[in-house]
């Protein structure tokens, strides 16, 4: 018998009427797709990455973002495992995070009180329990500390505040097995969290701690941290009533302890460096007399003189003077020449003695190069100075040298001498000449020069969040910070990127050896003075410091387990 | 003039997949024009999301699928503010909805009737591969089957129908017997 099947034409009949309209159809989807570009565009948070939009559905956007978006935003649609780890992973959270951890340390040690056993009665008791707590943990503890030694030597400190975090639970399993062993008493408490405490002091006073994150701190502080707790917990554990009653007498351990610390205390006191002031870069200024490496010692004494001077500070440049006639008697090379004009040290009797200017001059004001970009505008600037010293360039000229330098701006990244330099000494020269740049005209291309300079890559003894040189440069360098940092004062700050990057990379070295760095602090000032610009908010500090904040509670933390735990006399002690 | 302001892309996957999507969408037991809403919302979204769709989106049995899922979220979306509304019956969506056309025959309202009475399965193939006369690879890329498995429904569903006509042609007749 044949299968009888429904005639498929009936179906089309029967379906046919509820056909959507094409050109309906694609209107409506055209509706949305506008709807959604408008409403992207008027989203707080388009710039953020995926995980922080997720995470936005939670929480407020101000608190996520420490404090950089400040309304509300769209968020997306995201599944609860997204959301979470969005969660886990951005600014104020993390705050919160270490709030919480810290709470429940404290209670966490405060219950260890009552776990105490206190059945070891000898130094071999003591003895066997230390050894088992160490043989039960010894992985752990090493596991932790092999994290936090690579976390630092890697210059990226984001995934160290979990750790820190996590240290607090250490902190808490510690105190309450030790409790259990019978061995929660003050000294043994100290004597065992003295130890990592040393470690990390000394694990973040490495080289790369913090390079390749925004800091607006030394992230070297941290070390300091922990050396301070170490001290606390020394004295804590020796048994502070005996100290009043004499300390040669009642504890002899008390001044070896003295004579181990003091040198230690010495050294990180001699460290600390203080940022300079306006005074002390301005006494910089004018105590220059001496350029050991030439034209490169000249050029990093440069950047704060102008700035003295733009500040209206008026550094004596009497030494400066002295050290530019004597370089005059020598022959000085071509960029000592042009920071010595831009600094004012030059006076129209210096001009006769530069050497073939009048054959320089005319190569630069050669017609037949009109337009044309001027070749290593560092070795000629001086030239065009000269000549404007010497009030010899008409209106002409003026404006044939404004094309050339026109030129010279617009090859942008071609620039043999560094295009940030370029870019300011032309938006310099151009001023001198009369013929000031208009930075509306002019600002896509800085813009865009600025955001291909800028480095947020760290790695190698590289620090994050400066400007390179050039394009082949694989180190941000403070001579083109600085630069770069200048032509933001004039074209403003381009889209998208982070000044707290910025920030980060000048930010002062309170710890370490050596001359201050006046670039640095200089480009600071710049930084500090870049119109509309607003300093860090507190939620920013907060979030871009919360390895120092978990660091001081952290030993906070250690010494309050410390101090709430019993003192076991004398005569029951003596564990070793 | 309305398609050329549309993504270079985006017309030939709407034309590929309008027909089946809101065929799919209406079998879920929503009307017809909230599912014609649903699918553009669809497609657009389909479309903004398409650089996460896992796989070449540009191939159909790709972004069958993906479509599928952002459909299914857009309509569990349109179902949750049904509810809000107290509008959305518990049974809607076994529920075919009515014809709407001004004067339907006796025999395409018994047509629908049997489409409704169909199982879910053969009603979702049913409406998509008939409202637009779309070919069986996009349904099946839709619903992420084979196309011999779309052509296995679509077989049994006429065949249902047939039956399901036939019976309900022959009913004067069985109760006249019965009454004798």
């Amino acid at each position: 018998m044949p299968v009888e099947l429904l005639d498929e034409q009936e179906l089309y009949d029967a379906i046919r009427p509820f056909r959507p309209d094409r050109a309906a159809f694609d209107l409506g989807v055209q509706d949305y797709l506008r709807g959604r570009a408008v409403l992207a565009e008027q989203d707080p948070a388009r710039d953020l990455p995926p995980l922080a939009r997720a995470a936005a559905a939670v929480l407020p956007l101000p608190l996520l973002t420490g404090g950089k978006v400040s309304s509300s935003a769209a968020v997306t649609s995201g599944g609860i495992g997204q959301k979470l780890l969005g969660v886990v992973l951005f600014p104020a959270v993390s705050l919160f995070v270490l709030l919480g951890a810290t709470v429940l340390s404290v209670l966490g040690i405060r219950r260890t009180q009552h776990t105490s056993d206190p059945k070891l009665q000898t130094a071999d008791d003591y003895d066997t329990a230390i050894r088992s707590w160490w043989l039960a943990h010894w992985l752990p503890a090493l596991l932790l500390y092999i994290g936090m030694f690579a976390l630092m030597l890697s210059g990226v400190t984001s995934w160290l505040f979990p750790l820190f975090i996590a240290s607090f639970g250490a902190l808490v399993f510690v105190v309450r097995s030790l409790a259990r062993r019978g061995l929660g008493n003050r000294s043994m408490l100290a004597g065992t969290l003295m130890t990592p405490l040393i470690l990390i002091g000394q694990l973040s006073m490495m080289a790369n701690f913090g390079d390749g994150s925004i800091h607006l701190l030394d992230p070297k502080v941290v070390s300091y941290v922990f050396w301070l707790g170490l001290f606390c917990l020394g004295f804590l554990s020796f048994r502070i009533p005996y100290l009043a009653k004499g300390l040669i007498n009642r504890n002899a351990g008390v001044l070896v302890l003295i004579a181990m610390y003091l040198p230690i205390a010495v050294l990180l006191a001699t460290m600390l460096r203080i940022p300079p002031s306006p005074s002390a870069i301005k006494q910089h200024v004018a105590a220059f007399d001496r350029a050991r490496f030439g034209s490169a010692t000249w050029r990093g004494w440069e950047i704060p003189a102008r700035w003295t001077i733009e500040a209206g500070l008026n550094p004596d440049l009497s030494k400066p003077r002295e050290l530019f006639e004597r370089s005059l008697a020598a022959e000085p090379d071509p960029f000592t020449l042009g920071i010595a004009f831009r600094v004012g040290l030059v006076t129209p009797a210096d001009l006769p003695k530069f050497h073939d200017m009048g054959g320089k001059a005319s190569r630069l004001l050669d017609r037949r190069r009109k337009d044309e970009a001027i070749l290593s505008l560092g070795q000629q600037e001086w030239v065009i100075r000269a000549l404007l010293m010497e009030n010899k360039l008409d209106d002409a000229e003026r404006d044939f040298l404004a094309g050339r330098l026109h030129a010279t701006m617009s090859r942008g990244m071609a620039g043999i001498h560094g295009p940030l330099s370029d870019l300011l000494l032309t938006t310099q020269l151009l001023e001198a000449i009369d013929r000031p740049v208009d930075p509306e005209r002019r600002r896509t291309l800085v813009h865009a020069t600025l955001v291909k300079l800028h480095c947020t890559e760290s790695g190698g003894f590289r620090r994050a969040g400066g400007f390179k040189a050039s394009l082949n440069a694989n180190v941000s360098d403070d001579d083109a910070t600085a630069q770069a940092v200048e032509l933001m004062q004039i074209y403003g700050v381009p889209d998208g990127l982070d000044l707290n990057w910025v920030r980060s990379y000048t930010k002062p070295k309170l710890v370490g050896y050596g001359k201050p760095d006046w670039t640095s602090a200089v480009t600071r000032e710049r930084l500090a003075a870049i119109p509309g610009i607003e300093p860090p908010t507190l939620w920013q500090w907060l979030y871009y410091e919360r390895n120092l904040l978990a660091a001081v509670i952290l030993v906070g933390l250690c010494i309050y387990a410390v101090w709430i735990s019993p003192v076991v006399q004398p005569a029951a002690q003596q564990p070793t | 003039m309305a398609r050329n302001l549309l993504p270079m892309e985006l017309p030939e996957l709407i034309d590929a997949f309008r027909g089946p999507l809101v065929g799919l969408i209406a079998s879920w037991g929503v009307p017809w024009r909230d599912a014609a809403e649903i699918a553009q919302d669809s497609f657009a979204e389909a479309w903004l999301g398409r650089e996460r769709c896992r796989g070449d989106w540009q191939e159909p049995e790709v972004f069958g699928r993906w479509l599928r899922g952002i459909t299914l979220n857009q309509y569990r979306s349109w179902a949750r503010g049904r509810r809000r509304l107290s509008l959305f019956a518990s049974d809607a969506l076994d529920e075919l909805p009515a014809a709407t056309d001004d004067a339907p025959s006796d025999r395409l309202e018994a047509l629908r009737a049997a489409i409704r009475r169909l199982p879910a399965r053969q009603r979702e193939v049913v409406l998509m591969h008939y409202l637009e006369e779309t070919s069986v690879r996009e349904v099946a890329a839709l619903l992420t089957v084979s196309e011999k498995t779309v052509e296995g429904r679509l077989y049994q569903a006429r065949k249902n129908q047939h039956r399901m006509l036939s019976v309900s042609r022959n009913v004067p007749l069985r109760k006249l017997l019965l009454c004798l």
